[in-house]
């Protein structure tokens, strides 16, 4: 029988959480993500490139090695955010960017049924709009989504609910 | 209980993810950890741009395929004409490498595996072995005692010296090394500014005194820091700017000083812009760095035959001085780390009687 003998540190080392094999794995889960959040692919890789630099950066905090990538996806969502916080203080005055998931172009790509629903996505409030993205996008449980987002199980689930809601009205009045 | 709503859902967002094909992906970056430990700043600043480790990582390759081949004559290369060096472990290699003592045959060839992969890539190939290394180095230091006797023969690397073809993905072949048993590190002697030339002859300065800058992090300002194992140190105080009396009297003692033939000082508008133009291909860096990030600095021209030593020593205990670099002594530091794969610590590189 082999026995292990494990400095202090070793057992530290062995429990810091590789970030950089959790985005390797889930690179194009989460570039997919935030396209669905911020509408272009280019933005959406720079979102993803941002969260992984700085979630690399204080890796060394990470422990939990169950957490890690729920971690990095609220990272993801919170790159995405900033974006648009930004648009929209940019774009205040000028003509609303319509990156192209959103735009018109994406209608031979995606069919215009799609875009409808994407379009009343869109229209939600961030939190049902990412609380509905992180559910029937990454078929998350709603303690992982909460946790993601950092809120609690149960509004996660009245906020699913509610955009439900809403998404069905807004589409059940345009067809 | 799956409402239509939810599959009409599901399946937009679906589609819309699909629009993006993971073959176009860029692969992620994550910078190297820097090795030399200096403000990167200052010593951005500093009129010899010192950065070890430029080479970043990079993780994720990207299967960038060289479908037209050209056969290049082998012929050898120095390891100055080297695109990438592969340094192998050695005993002595340092904690933050993934090397568990000296490379062994096996690893060898592991390493040379991943080579012969890499051949539409690499132009050339070449061996170095640690003896050989070790006599470049001397050469290459003949004149410099202090670091002869920092770096013993069993430091030196074994290497593998490299010449990309035209056209290759240089990122990709460095990241082919991550992670392979044995490989100590990967060098990217193009990417380096030391190599690349900067900063231009006219604006080399000997001595570069560094002035304190409120909410400093530097422990010469009086600021606090404690590194702990993540290698994220805490800062418990922060330290105190240079009041104008300290600046002036600084100047007078510079002014007066018998090694010194000129100096000048420099605000932080104009260290901004040296550090733009050195930093110009790293944007992100660029972008999260502003003209008050900038240390101001007196930058002194020594007269010939000089020593640097007792001036910096002598800097170094005024009040108000943050760091004091003999700028020298940090090029060779970082010559020897992008040239020969080993690393010193500053004290050895640059020594004072302190």
């Amino acid at each position: 029988m082999e026995v292990e003998l494990l400095t202090q540190q070793e057992v530290l080392a062995r429990q810091r959480i590789d970030v950089a094999s959790i985005f390797a794995e889930h690179h194009v889960g989460l570039v997919r993500l935030a396209l669905i959040m911020v509408g272009d692919q280019a933005t959406a890789e720079d979102v993803v490139q941002d969260a992984f630099a700085r979630t690399h950066a204080g890796r060394g905090r990470l422990r939990d090695a169950d957490k890690a990538l729920t971690y990095v996806r609220s990272a993801v969502l919170n790159g995405c955010r900033s974006v648009l916080r930004r648009r929209a203080t940019v774009f205040r005055r000028a003509v609303p960017y319509e990156p192209p998931v959103w735009s018109a172009e994406s209608a031979a790509l995606l069919g215009e049924e799609r875009r409808e629903v994407l379009l009343a996505l869109r229209g939600l409030p961030r939190r049902q709009r990412e609380a509905l993205t992180l559910r029937y996008y990454f078929d998350l449980a709603d303690q992982e989504i909460a946790e993601t987002m950092r809120i609690s199980a149960s509004t996660a689930r009245s906020t699913i609910a509610r955009g439900l809601a809403t998404l069905a009205r807004v589409l059940g009045e345009n067809s | 209980m799956n409402s239509p709503m939810e599959d009409r859902l599901r399946q937009a967002l679906a589609e819309a993810g699909k629009t993006i094909d993971p073959g176009t992906l860029q692969p992620l970056r994550a910078s190297e950890r820097r090795r030399l430990r200096v403000d990167f700043r200052m010593v951005a600043a500093a009129a010899a741009v010192v950065v070890v480790g430029s080479g970043a990582a990079v993780m994720v390759s990207g299967g960038a395929g060289d479908d037209d081949r050209m056969v290049a004559a082998a012929t050898a290369i120095t390891r100055e004409k080297a695109d990438l060096v592969v340094a192998l472990c050695t005993a002595t290699a340092p904690k933050d490498t993934r090397c568990e003592g000296a490379v062994d045959p096996e690893q060898r060839e592991g390493v040379e595996r991943v080579l012969a992969e890499l051949e539409p890539q690499i132009a050339i190939s070449q061996w170095a072995s640690a003896e050989s290394t070790y006599d470049d180095f001397r050469t290459r230091f003949a004149d410099n005692q202090a670091i002869l006797e920092a770096v013993k023969a069993t430091d030196m690397p074994q290497s593998f010296l490299l010449k990309l073809r035209e056209g290759a993905d240089r990122r990709q072949v460095m990241a082919s090394f991550v992670g392979v048993p044995g490989v100590m590190s990967v060098i990217d002697r193009a990417s380096n500014p030391y190599a690349a030339g900067h900063p231009p002859e006219e604006e080399k300065t000997d001595v570069s005194v560094f002035l304190c800058k409120t909410g400093t992090q530097l422990p010469g300002c009086g600021a606090k820091r404690v590194d702990n194992k993540d290698g994220d140190p805490k800062i418990p105080a922060h330290g105190k700017g240079i009041t104008g009396a300290q600046t002036r009297a600084l100047e007078k003692l510079i002014g007066k000083m018998p090694e010194v033939e000129k100096y000048v000082f420099e605000d932080q508008a104009s260290a901004y812009q040296k550090f733009v133009e050195s930093f110009k291909d790293n944007k992100a860096l660029v972008n999260a760095t502003s003209p008050e990030d900038m240390p101001e600095s007196f930058r002194i021209m020594l007269k010939d035959g000089s020593l640097w030593r007792e001036v910096v020593e002598e800097l170094q205990r005024q009040p108000g001085v943050a760091q004091v670099m003999a700028n020298g002594c940090m090029v060779n530091a970082a010559v020897l780390t992008t040239e020969f794969a080993v690393e010193i610590p500053k004290s050895e590189a640059c020594p004072t009687n302190r």
